[in-house]
Formats: C-alpha cells, structure tokens, sequence
C-alpha cells in the first residue's frame, strides 16, 4: 500500500480565482463585501435603502445572485447605479467564477463600493470566498433570535451582522438582545447593526460604516 | 447541495495524482473538514460515490476526519500497490512528469 501526501484544499480552484477578483478589486480601490442570509431576510430592501443613501456621495455598483430571474438586478438598477445579475439555475450560492464573469460587465474604475448579494442561503456560502473583502450577514427578526446557534458557520465567517426588520419586533417572538448575545456566542468579534430597511431606522449608521470602509464621506 | 460540487472538486484534485490507468488501485482519498465548514460528510461521501460510480475511480472511497475551523483538505491519497502484474505508468506530480 502506498499514502500520498498531497494537502491540498478542496477549493483551490475557486480560491485561485477569488484570489485573482481580490486582486483586481485591490487594483481599483474598491470595497467589497459579500451580503449573505437566508431567502427573505431582506437582502434586497436593505441594499435598496443603502444605494438611495449613499448613491449621491460614492460610486456603487452591485452583482445579484439568484437561483431565478433577474429581479433583484432590476430593482437595483431602477435606482440609477450598476448592477449585474448572476442567474446560476439551482446553484445554491455563488463562486468565484461567477463573480470574475460578472465584474467583467462592469467598469470597476468608476466604482467605490462594490456588493455582492448572494443567493439566499444561509449555509453554502459561507465556504466560498469571491474575492471580497469581508462578508456582512442579515439576520431578520422575523427568523428567531436562535439563528445564530443553528448556523453557525455563517455567523462565525462573516464579519458584520445587520440584524434587519426591527420595526417588526413588537409583533414576533424575538428577543433582539439575546439574538446579538448568541450572535456574539459564536462570533465575539461581530461588528452589528440593526435597522429597518422600511422605516429607514439604522441605515444611516450601516451607511456610514460603508463609507468608513470605502475612505469616502457619507454626510 | 454543494457537497456535489465539493466532491467534483475532490475528484479533480484526484485525478492531478492518479491517472486513470492506475485509478483501480486508489482505495481512499482521506480529507479533513472542519467543524464550521458547514459540510455534511456523510452527504459529501455519498455524492463522491455518485460521481465515481461507473469511472474507473469507482474504488475510491472518502475517509473523513472531522478538524477545528472551516477547512476542507484532501490531505493523502491511498493506493494498493499491485496492478496483477501490469506494468504501471507513473503518479503524476502536478507541474511534473510524474512520481
């Protein structure tokens, strides 16, 4: 019998090419991150009420990623700002690939501030690195305050918790305090934000750190 | 379910080393995945059979060690060593000519 010894990982192809995206994001000046949550959370509505924010004082632009239908693209793009969909027709996240055949549409150097919305889904893309710069995960209010103890990958791998919807908390069983203790459980270091993105309460703050991340200014 | 496409991934790190003419001999590709690599191993070790099956890597099972942290290795390869008296062509090295 005979053992090789190759170590190697399991995702190389997709990081060599995430690491070729960070490269070229780096070449640009941009900041990425990668929004990730379950189907629902409110990805969209919360990057909706971030470009109206912020399109005025920086560059955004914004790749979509969706099982179906070019929606989400579409409901950014009414907002005046690039955005390029990545339909992957039962993929349950997106890759790197992806990403390098999407930012191939677009003018990276007219852009500040580049976000990656990924396919709902609060497992799969937590192991996949497209090049950004860190991962912002939405948790709404709606889900449950245990979430983060049910996924903990996620929460673990990202950087940033928007926990969203908090106009609803006088009317679902959640308790927001413990949500962010168990959040913090998992991931002591998380950066967390909590807004609406229908009343518009805590965007300001989100938006703010955007800009801090970008060097632009956000008032 | 992105155990299929992590056992596609798997295989093609596999067949760098092994080509298909010894593929028969690989017996075991053993991997690490970390506990917050949110990966089912039993989900993983079923679609890396489903993909072999009916390939001449059809031996080969994984051998699955849990680890800390969030990642996903093949860290050896196996091989029987006796082809029946065939001659065997050469491993290959990735960027070389062979073992």
């Amino acid at each position: 019998m005979s053992v090789i010894t190759i170590e190697r990982k399991v995702l190389e192809k997709n990081d060599d090419v995430a690491a070729t995206n960070r490269a070229r994001f780096k070449k640009h000046g941009l900041f990425v991150f990668n929004l990730v949550s379950s189907p629902g959370a409110g990805k969209t509505s919360l990057l909706e009420a971030v470009v109206t924010r912020l399109k005025g004082r920086t560059a955004i632009g914004v790749v979509e990623g969706d099982v179906q239908t070019d929606l989400d693209a579409q409901r950014v793009a009414k907002l005046g700002v690039p955005a390029v969909q990545v339909i992957t027709r039962g993929g349950c996240h997106l890759e790197a690939p992806l990403v390098r055949q999407a930012i191939e549409a677009m003018d990276l150097s007219k852009l500040k501030v580049l976000v990656i919305e990924n396919v709902g889904n609060l497992v799969c893309p937590a192991n996949y690195d497209l090049g950004e710069a860190l991962k912002v995960v939405v948790l709404s209010t709606t889900e449950g305050d245990d979430k983060p103890l049910k996924y903990p990958a996620m929460f673990k791998n990202a950087q940033v918790l928007v926990i969203n919807k908090v106009d609803l908390l006088p009317y679902v069983n959640c308790n927001i305090e413990q949500m962010k203790r168990n959040a913090r459980e998992i991931n002591p270091e998380l950066l967390i934000f909590e807004t609406s993105a229908t009343t518009g309460a805590g965007i300001g703050a989100f938006c703010e750190w955007i800009c801090s991340k970008a060097g632009c200014i956000c008032a | 379910m992105h155990e299929l496409g992590l056992a596609n991934g798997i295989l093609d790190l596999v067949q760098q080393y092994v080509p298909e003419a010894r593929a028969p001999q690989l017996t075991r590709v053993h991997v690490r995945i970390g506990e917050f690599a949110g990966v089912l191993p039993e989900s993983l070790s079923f679609c890396f059979s489903a993909i072999v099956q009916g390939t001449p890597y059809d031996r080969a099972t994984l051998d699955i060690t849990r680890s800390q942290g969030r990642e996903m290795v093949v860290s050896e390869l196996e091989l029987e060593d006796d082809l029946g008296g065939a001659e065997a062509p050469p491993l290959r090295t990735p960027g070389g000519p062979g073992l």
